[in-house]
């Protein structure tokens, strides 16, 4: 019986890899195709390959300018704060937003509600908003200046527009605040309050639970949740072509503005620094890759 | 009481950038420093639903790449998220993080790259060229979603049909596509709604020639004209901001997470 | 002190002179209209371990994170050593809870956890280092300071946790059920490690379980709890053969419960008129129970015939339940494994009046002394 058993299960395993190969194969196909085809012929086309104007060739020297370009450093030095920062102040914004969120509030329907409206409005009409509400003749100045705060627009801070980016970093963490607390509540729920009860009859203080249970506990989520967060804004391309400034761009309006422009010859660098963009990127969040397998399969 | 306090403080943040959109899209002319617009009109808003502007050009436009999108992935990403799911087979690893690859890798570096493949397939300029271009961030959202649903719909419902004497194709038909549709609908909605807020892409690959909203709402952001922009702004965000408020009560903390990445 | 009970209890040493009395006065919980925990009182005597047994839902886990402090009771008081806790936080009662599941903090290593408390006071890392030493010794776990959480066995596990809570010298240790996650045979050696720790440290203890046997080798006294009340507090003889209410018989295994109402010491049961050992007792509602192991084969007193219906080999012994013919009533009965007995036999069986006990209705929660 058990040969018989055993004959039935490896039919049916050796069954299932075909199976699922052919399952897999149209998206495995169509997302090779744009990740090869797009990081690739982006590659190929940093290299000289596929050149619309003149000749083809392959060579690093589209690399070599591109990192030789002044203008591309402040372009990075542009993206990376804005990353930074952007991903710190709504890191720590979204752990109090987690550590308040998770006793039940009254009325936390609505209040739960409203918390996740940025998620499904698009970064381009956050940027519309936020710049509406921050610009130096936007509603925030209006309003301070009904209140008698404000005399001039122009005693307002530049928000939008500025050498730093703060207006970008608002809609940065606008956007990515619930993204965060809700990646951090899901952790919290996982873990349970067990631990902190055990450390508080042990004598620890609501500041000492904090330290010494719940960072230690929260540091991979905390962790892999900057990390994503600091890839996307290094890589996002509309909030700083909306927001941003002429002169220092953001590493992607860069990018962008290199590949469309007129002189076709510009485009070879540009695809060189998306394609430097798009390994950091990469690198980064492959740094964390256990996220994924938490998002397809439940955690298990 | 102060939990309660910051939290509401935070809330109201967060809706603010819309109110400007609301009364700017209802003014005629608002100039500083008014409070509220000294003229409200309904220009606006009446451009914006007048059949003949742009503006229903870019409706279809959107609906129709978006509907597209979302048939395109649901057909092909619903065996794929069924199988990582499910089933157990080796490089299972690997086939994830290339699936999840649209989320990490950024979207302009793959269509600026892509453009050129487009150009020479003919797709360039055309609609067929945007949808197949709105495949690739879509297609993650119905596998991950499939296979969330996948997960708990255990091969042992399928095989109990079988021996009850289904075939394949009817157990697939009416055992497992009914169980899965929760995941079908769920997936289908995201990916509808990433290919509706697409941008960029659309930029790149449609050359201008395929209008769509969010173009539209940027074309009017530049040109100044803020009534039509914020009108447009709150038109193009409506459908999602509905439909994720229905979809709320079911939906679960992981997927209103992946749902911030539109 | 207490009067000492059987000789399965250790002596117990006045080993902590300083050991203070748990007082719960009146306590109650309620959640949603339902009473969690409802006007509990009792003294827990300093020094000593009681255990809180009972059911699930019955409310004694309710009962133990309200001494820790960890939940508000809705009425009454919590007094450690006569002076009141209510409105202390849980991180200054001295009040420290051992969970049924270790609970040890998986980053630090186990002197890191063992000192835990200590650290959180400030002490200077000496004091530290050598009071951790000392706890790995008792509960047999020296030289593993150094050692991973992930590490360790469940056993372990359990006694660092153990050793966590006893190093900050505690005024209570509150225990919630903390065999209940371990293998069978860890649990004997667990169980021993408690009760030689209790006999050492002499910490005023309570105990959560829902397991009988637990309770009643390791309690010097026991807390009986149904529905949120207290049934019982008392020895654990005095619960098995003197239970005060219907839900505690039941729990100690005291099936057979008729109920009688009393004329002139004889009460009339379904079962037959029983002849209680005091003739003047009179009550119009009452329960009679006995205990399966006290009812004798054969003729006898209070006697009845009926038709076995079930029987159960225990190895040493048989559990027999018959149905009589009289009133139909269920009897269970433990016999000898040898006895010969078939389903459907007709069995005479007889009730002992010394070993019937009269349950009074709304009994109160104490122990009274043996009378018919």
């Amino acid at each position: 019986m058990s040969r018989a058993l055993v004959t039935r299960y490896a039919l049916r395993v050796t069954r299932q890899r075909p199976t699922a190969l052919l399952l897999l194969l149209p998206s495995l196909a169509v997302i090779a195709l744009f990740l090869i085809g797009g990081v690739g012929f982006a590659f190929a086309q940093s290299l000289g390959m596929f050149a619309l104007l003149g000749d083809s060739e392959v060579t690093l020297r589209h690399y070599g300018d591109a990192l030789r370009d002044p203008d591309l450093r402040a372009a990075l030095v542009v993206s990376l704060r804005i990353s930074v920062v952007s991903t710190l102040i709504a890191l720590i914004l979204s752990i109090g937003m987690a550590l308040l969120l998770r006793k039940r509030l009254r009325g936390d329907g609505i209040l739960r509600l409203l918390f996740q409206l940025p998620l499904p409005i698009p970064h381009l009409v956050g940027a519309v908003g936020i710049t509406l509400l921050i610009a130096q003749s936007g509603l925030i100045a209006r309003l301070l200046h009904a209140a008698g705060l404000l005399e001039e627009r122009s005693r307002f801070p530049l928000l939008v527009g500025d050498r730093f980016g703060a207006g970008i970093v608002i809609v940065y963490v606008w956007k990515e605040v619930p993204f965060i607390t809700f990646l951090l509540l899901a952790a919290l729920s996982a873990i349970g309050e067990q631990y902190e009860e055990a450390a508080r009859t042990l004598g620890a203080s609501a500041w000492q639970r904090f330290r010494h249970v719940l960072v230690p506990l929260l540091f991979p989520v905390m962790l892999s949740a900057s990390l994503i967060v600091f890839a996307f804004t290094f890589g996002a391309f509309e909030v700083p072509y909306v927001m941003g400034r002429t002169y220092p761009k953001a590493l992607p309006v860069w990018a962008y503005e290199g590949f469309n422009n007129v002189d076709l010859n510009q485009r070879p660098e540009a695809l060189a620094v998306s394609v430097l963009i798009a390994l950091l990127a990469t690198v980064i969040v492959l740094a964390y890759g256990s996220l994924s397998r938490r998002l397809l399969t439940n955690g298990r | 009481m102060l939990p309660s306090a910051v939290v509401s403080l935070w809330v109201a943040l967060v809706i603010l950038p819309v109110v400007p959109l609301v009364i700017w899209s209802a003014a005629f002319s608002w100039r500083w420093p008014d409070l509220l617009p000294t003229a409200w009109s309904g220009r606006a808003w009446r451009y914006v639903f007048s059949p003949t502007t742009q503006v229903r050009a870019g409706l279809i436009g959107s609906s129709t790449v978006a509907l597209l999108t979302m048939m395109l992935a649901l057909a092909i990403g619903t065996p794929a998220g069924i199988a990582v799911g499910r089933m157990a087979f080796r490089g299972k690893r690997a086939i994830e993080l290339l699936l999840l690859a649209p989320f990490i890798v950024p979207g302009l570096i793959v269509t600026m790259g892509i453009q050129i493949v487009f150009i020479h397939l003919r797709l360039a300029d055309t609609m067929q060229g945007v949808v197949f271009a709105h495949l690739m961030p879509a297609l993650p959202y119905v596998i991950i979603s499939v296979a969330g649903v996948a997960t708990n719909v255990g091969v042992q419902v399928e095989e109990q049909a079988r021996s009850l004497g289904a075939t394949s194709w009817q157990t697939f038909i009416h055992i497992t596509l009914p169980l899965l549709r929760p995941g079908l609908a769920v997936g289908g909605l995201f990916a509808f709604l990433v290919s509706w807020s697409q941008y960029t892409s659309t930029l790149i690959i449609g050359g201008g020639k395929v209008q769509t909203l969010p173009l539209l709402v940027y074309a009017f952001t530049r040109s100044g004209d803020n009534p039509i922009a914020a009108a447009l702004a709150l038109l193009f965000v409506a459908p999602a901001v509905v439909a994720l408020a229905l979809a709320s009560r079911t939906l679960r903390v992981r997927q209103s997470v992946v749902g911030g990445r539109l | 002190m207490m009067a000492v009970l059987t000789d399965k209890r250790l002596v117990r040493t006045n080993a902590n002179a300083s050991a203070v009395a748990l007082d719960l006065i009146g306590l109650g919980k309620e959640y949603d209209g339902r009473w969690a925990v409802e006007n509990l009182s009792l003294t827990v005597p300093p020094g000593a371990l009681v255990a809180l047994l009972g059911p699930s839902g019955c409310g004694k886990t309710t009962t133990l994170r309200m001494i820790a402090g960890l939940i508000e009771p809705d009425t009454g008081d919590i007094r450690f050593g006569g002076d009141s806790v209510a409105g202390v936080q849980p991180e200054r009662r001295g009040a420290v809870m051992v969970f049924q599941q270790p609970t040890l903090f998986s980053h630090l290593d186990v002197a890191a956890n063992v000192g835990f408390g200590l650290r959180m006071r400030r002490e200077p890392r000496g004091v530290i280092a050598e009071r951790v030493r000392a706890a790995l010794g008792q509960v047999q776990l020296a030289g593993m300071e150094r050692r991973r959480i992930g590490q360790l066995s469940s056993g372990q596990q359990q006694r660092v946790a153990l050793a966590r809570a006893l190093v900050t010298d505690p005024r209570v240790l509150l225990l919630d059920e903390p065999l209940s996650n371990l293998d069978p045979s860890l649990r004997d050696e667990m169980r021993d490690l408690l009760a030689r720790l209790h006999a050492e440290q002499g910490i005023t203890t309570v105990l959560v379980t829902h397991d009988r046997q637990e309770a009643m080798t390791l309690a010097e006294r026991i807390a009986f709890l149904s529905d949120g009340r207290l049934q019982q507090y008392a020895t654990a003889p005095e619960l098995y053969e003197r239970p005060v209410t219907v839900a505690v018989a039941q729990f100690f295994g005291m099936v057979n419960l008729f109920p009688a109402s009393i004329v002139e010491g004889v009460a009339e049961t379904a079962f037959g008129p029983l002849h209680l050992p005091d003739p003047t007792r009179n009550l119009s509602e009452a329960v009679i129970g006995i205990r399966p192991e006290h009812i004798a084969i054969g003729y006898g007193e209070n006697a009845a015939t009926g038709c076995v219906t079930n029987r159960t080999y225990l190895g040493q012994q048989q559990r027999v339940t018959l149905r009589t013919s009289h009133g139909h009533t269920e009897v269970t009965v433990l016999v000898p494994a040898d006895m010969p007995i078939l389903i459907n036999q007709e069995v005479t069986v007889s009730l002992p009046a010394e070993w019937l006990r009269v349950i009074v209705p709304g009994g109160a929660a104490t122990s009274d002394t043996p009378r018919g």
